[in-house]
């Protein structure tokens, strides 16, 4: 079989060029295998071989990731690569973000297997676990490069498995940090089975493990309250599902994964008749008949005229929040953020249903 | 959501009959509505006191966003000790 193709992505530090002075190097394509490439290509033992390496400064990339991106890419193209490894980043949050994100990028739109390698506190495995592309995996690594032989011999391992196309196994029978995707097997006991033998291993004081972890929710400091709500300008955001009436953007009741905005301006309320809900997780009868339960505009308005905040963003925002991935709503904020700043807002009412 | 508009340094009051959920998914300000299907409102009051209650609701929690928090805080506005407990 022929060798697959690969390409592997550094920093300039682990491809010999300089330390921190000269994180500002920008993309350099070198043939074949540099640095820890070598020892990732004799683990694979003629299974897969490198043909180029990206490297690239991550001060560099911060600046240019959309540029650095791409040409990660079209070498991938250009080399008609099946696989692009990155790393290993250990505990370097610039080179680690840099890495997932080349990862996941190629990973997504090129469809090749990508693999990374990272301590499990390296902020890259956010842009991992929030992104989770299909064919990425992300190999967690010692916080050091004291680990990298450890390293290098486990994500040779897992990426040729996954590229020569062998099923792919649990996360923790594989090695790779889990994304939180699930996937159906066959078992052998039926869910009530394992259910109740769950509960009696709970009861006998047994060690179980759940079959569903949920995810940990991590913290965000709360933003810096607003100086002066008299003079600021707020917005509507609402999970409620109310649309304008024959829901013209397509909503399902459940699971959506895109968000829209409807203007209010110059509206001093919602009129009955001109809205539904659409949310597959509340009666909506209520709702429907009237949108004010979910997007007060009578009461921001009343309040704006009295001078309580200073002005109302033109359009409310909305996404029926019923059973949305926790990954979609922070991305569908995320993508709210930049439009809502555009028009100066400061502060949002977000009425969660 | 919410934290994403924190993250982003907008303060943001989330206004839900759901307090548990939005303190474990760490919403920062947090203030108790009316019902999950009609949050911000009553469709048992009639319709001069149900707008009076909403327009009191939006009041406190628009306040919130000038409020110091230091993490996940719930807000109970006055306004709803004053209508009926709510039975779905």
């Amino acid at each position: 079989m022929e060798p697959i193709r690969t390409v592997h992505y550094l920093n300039n530090f682990f491809a010999g060029v300089g330390g921190e002075d000269k994180a500002d190097m920008p993309v350099e394509v070198r043939r074949g295998a540099v640095g820890p490439g070598a020892p990732l290509e004799a683990h694979w033992k003629g299974g897969a071989r490198i043909v180029a390496t990206v490297v690239c400064g991550d001060n560099y990339f911060q600046h240019h990731s959309d540029e650095v991106i791409a040409r990660v890419a079209e070498v991938v193209r250009a080399e008609r690569a099946g696989m692009l490894v990155a790393g290993p980043a250990f505990d370097a949050g610039r080179y680690g973000f840099a890495c997932a994100s080349v990862c996941a990028a190629a990973a997504e739109d090129a469809g090749v297997v990508a693999v990374t390698g990272m301590f499990p506190e390296n902020p890259g495995v956010e842009v991992y676990r929030v992104r989770k592309p299909e064919r990425m995996f992300l190999v967690p690594t010692a916080r050091t490069a004291t680990g990298m032989a450890e390293a290098v011999s486990r994500m040779a391992g897992l990426a040729l498995r996954i590229a020569s196309g062998t099923a792919l196994g649990s996360p923790e029978n594989e090695g790779y940090l889990a994304r939180g995707v699930r996937t159906p097997l066959r078992v052998e006991k039926t869910g009530a089975r394992r259910a109740v033998e769950m509960v009696l291993a709970k009861v006998k004081g047994l060690p179980i493990r759940t079959e569903a972890p949920l995810g940990s929710y991590p913290v965000v400091p709360p933003a810096p309250p607003l100086k002066r709500l008299a003079g600021s300008r707020l917005a509507i955001v609402t999970t409620s599902g109310v649309v304008p009436k024959g829901n013209p953007d397509r909503f399902k009741t459940h699971v959506n994964t895109h968000w829209a905005r409807y203007p209010i301006e110059g509206m001093g309320r919602m009129n009955g008749g001109a809205w539904e809900a659409v949310h597959g997780g509340y009666n909506t009868e209520f709702m429907t008949r009237n949108p004010h339960f979910g997007v007060p505009l009578d009461a921001m308005r009343e309040l704006e005229r009295e001078g309580v905040f200073g002005s109302l963003h033109p359009y409310y925002y909305v996404v029926p929040g019923n059973q949305v991935q926790v990954s979609d709503a922070h991305r569908m904020a995320r993508e709210m953020v930049p439009v809502m700043q555009a028009d100066g807002v400061e502060g949002i009412l977000l009425v969660a249903t | 959501m919410s934290k994403e508009f924190d993250r982003a340094q907008i303060p943001v009051a989330v206004v839900t009959a759901m307090a548990p959920m939005a303190q474990m998914l760490r919403a920062n300000r947090i203030v108790l509505a009316v019902a999950i299907p009609y949050p911000c409102g009553d469709p048992h009051l009639p319709e001069a006191e149900d707008s009076r209650l909403r327009k009191d609701l939006v009041r406190e929690a628009l306040k919130t966003l000038e409020t110091e928090v230091a993490g996940p805080t719930v807000f109970e506005p006055a306004v709803l000790k004053t209508i009926p407990a709510v039975t779905y």
